[in-house]
């Protein structure tokens, strides 16, 4: 490709001042197919069509229609073969940003893929599905609910993955949300996939409410270093938390009082307590109460929120599909020739 | 095709020739018993089965007057073929072959009335390995349309530009030709063509087709490719296009006409796809 680019350089078409017409964000997918440019001549030069025989061609009139529609034709078929050239060279038009205004809270998704999630869920309603879909129903329902926020998942199990980075587009969270279909695996470890998501605030302007909603099932021990650690980040980012809880068949959930002596037994109950103790706000919600996603949604949305700015990447324009309509309707042009031309010369 | 008779067609010559051969044709030659000439005074003409008893009554002083006759005598005919390129369209008949059966016909019909017939053949040179001379040979007419039929072209976008030379190739004396050709043609050629044959009587036989006129489609896009000059033409057929291009060929018969009688040939013969002779005889005894 390089040294085409270096050709294309040569001749001059870096110079065409581009800049100065504004198209400075037009460019090419693969300029290479340019080079085919050329063949669009073909169908002017090209002599030697299939024609009838005729005795002398000094008895037909000029006429000057028939000039015309010959020279048509002959643009169309260097049309055609231009556009397909252009269209194969995948012209696209801006790939800039565009500056955006939001007004909602700046959200990480932190959602738990452990194997532990494969359990039933502890609904009498549903009780086929798992904790992992249920997680996933009222993460969509979480993320189609809110409407200035930005978002962003991450998704861990023994190592987090952040699946989307925090910015304005739902689509890329709702398309890492249904890329979760696949069971999880692994162990819950709550305070890595927590750690990510608060990373990813670090360094940014706090112009909203940071908010992490965690869907897990809380089966995870925190030793005292790393409840250390994440009370630190939760402070030092001063983001809330959110858990959206999915108790498994058989839990207790988590307002069951402990019983002395089986602190190993219910995990999430001392989950839920290092979280209600971290200093920041921290409220937990039942998934199986269908109220309790709005009533989170309702809840972040009360925070205050400062307009947001921020640079969104706006997609470029692809432009080949132009290109190839124009050379299918010149291919539309040369069909129409086809079925008027003559097949037959003799009539009688 | 070689058990195919040839259409005869009949011709009639309006002038004399100076031939001795014993023929059907007036001749200026004196002799004979059946195109009376005029009286003669007996001893010019001796033959005492000619004393003419009214004409010697007629005389003063009286003498002794007999009947003087021309002769009958016998002309070459003569085939003159344009060969080029074009003459090899097929369109609603194969020229060709109509120009074959046309020869074979002439032959057929200058045999059988006891004259002399011979080809001479052009396309861009007088073609030599067609060239007939003068014969009344029997069969002459079928083996001159096989050779016809058999010729294939060396160039397939010859002209006629020998047409001229072909006079070169000619008797001397004043024969019958017919010059066979579509007539699309320079008219610088065909003025010299005409010149070069102007010793002689001159049937024009113009071929035309009529795909090439006004059997062709109505409406549609189609090109075309010129037999002679290769040149390409694209046209789009439509009603106003083919009253032009009729028109055309109405301008051109017209011009071949004028140039004709010009020229001092006999009026053209037009044939269009078929060969009939019967109208053929009867142009040739009406217009003569």
């Amino acid at each position: 490709m390089d040294f085409i680019q270096h050709i294309l350089q040569g001749m001059g078409l870096e110079s065409l001042g581009l800049e100065s017409l504004g198209l400075e964000n037009w460019g090419s997918a693969t300029p290479a197919y340019l080079l085919l440019l050329p063949l669009a001549l073909l169908p002017l030069l090209a002599r030697g069509h299939s024609a009838f025989a005729y005795p002398s061609i000094a008895r037909l009139p000029i006429d000057p229609l028939s000039t015309w529609l010959e020279c048509l034709w002959r643009m169309l078929g260097a049309l055609a073969i231009g556009f397909i050239a252009l269209g194969l060279a995948g012209f696209y038009c801006g790939s800039h940003s565009i500056e955006r205004v939001g007004r909602g809270a700046h959200i990480m998704l932190v959602l738990d893929r452990s194997a532990s999630m494969n359990d039933n869920f502890a609904d009498k309603a549903n009780q086929e599905s798992s904790k992992m879909e249920v997680a996933r129903r009222v993460l969509q329902t979480f993320v189609s609910k809110s409407r200035e926020d930005l978002l962003g998942m991450v998704t861990f199990n023994t190592s987090p993955i952040l699946a989307a980075p925090l910015g304005g587009d739902k689509e890329a969270v709702l398309s890492a949300l249904k890329a979760t279909e696949a069971g999880g695996m692994g162990f819950t470890a709550v305070a890595r996939g927590l750690g990510m998501a608060l990373d990813s605030y670090e360094g940014k302007p706090v112009t909203g409410a940071r908010v992490v909603v965690l869907a897990s099932d809380g089966g995870a021990h925190l030793e005292s270093k790393t409840q250390d650690m994440l009370r630190n980040m939760f402070h030092r980012q001063g983001a809330s938390l959110y858990w959206i809880f999915l108790r498994t068949a058989n839990s207790p959930g988590l307002s069951k009082p402990e019983e002395e002596g089986n602190d190993d037994a219910y995990p999430e109950y001392h989950l839920h307590r290092f979280f209600g103790s971290m200093g920041v706000p921290y409220k937990a919600y039942e998934a199986e109460n269908p109220q309790a996603v709005e009533q989170a949604v309702t809840d972040i949305a009360r925070l205050k929120n400062q307009p947001v700015r921020y640079q969104e990447a706006a997609p470029r324009r692809d432009l080949s599909a132009i290109f190839y309509w124009l050379a299918f309707l010149c291919a539309c042009g040369l069909l129409a020739f086809h079925f008027t031309e003559v097949k037959q010369w003799r009539t009688a | 095709m070689n058990s195919l008779i040839p259409q005869e067609f009949y011709y009639h010559l309006g002038w004399r020739t100076r031939s001795a051969q014993p023929g059907t044709h007036p001749t200026r030659t004196v002799g004979g018993n059946a195109d009376f000439q005029n009286f003669v005074p007996f001893m010019e003409n001796p033959n005492p089965r000619r004393i003419d008893l009214r004409a010697t009554l007629r005389t003063l002083p009286r003498q002794l007057m007999s009947r003087a006759y021309h002769e009958r005598g016998a002309i070459a005919v003569y085939a003159v073929l344009d060969l080029s390129a074009s003459m090899r369209f097929t369109g609603n008949s194969d020229k060709l072959n109509l120009v074959a059966d046309i020869v074979a016909s002439a032959a057929w019909s200058a045999v059988r009335s006891g004259d002399a017939f011979g080809l001479v053949a052009c396309d861009d040179t007088v073609r030599l390995d067609l060239f007939a001379p003068p014969s009344h040979r029997l069969g002459l007419a079928d083996e001159i349309r096989n050779k016809l039929l058999a010729d294939l072209p060396a160039n397939t976008q010859s002209d006629a530009s020998a047409l001229p030379l072909a006079a070169q190739q000619l008797r001397q004396k004043r024969s019958l030709v017919f010059l066979i050709s579509d007539f699309h043609l320079p008219d610088a050629l065909l003025t010299k063509t005409f010149t070069s044959l102007a010793p002689h009587d001159v049937v024009p036989l113009v071929l035309w087709d009529s795909a090439e006129y006004h059997h062709i489609p109505t409406w549609g896009w189609v090109r075309v490719r010129d037999m002679e000059s290769g040149g390409y033409r694209s046209i789009f057929l439509r009603p106003s296009l083919m009253r032009q291009i009729k028109a055309s060929y109405t301008a051109r018969r017209q011009t071949i006409i004028a140039q004709c009688l010009q020229a001092g040939t006999r009026a053209p013969f037009f044939i269009e796809d078929t060969f009939n002779a019967e109208q053929l005889t009867r142009h040739l005894l009406e217009a003569s």
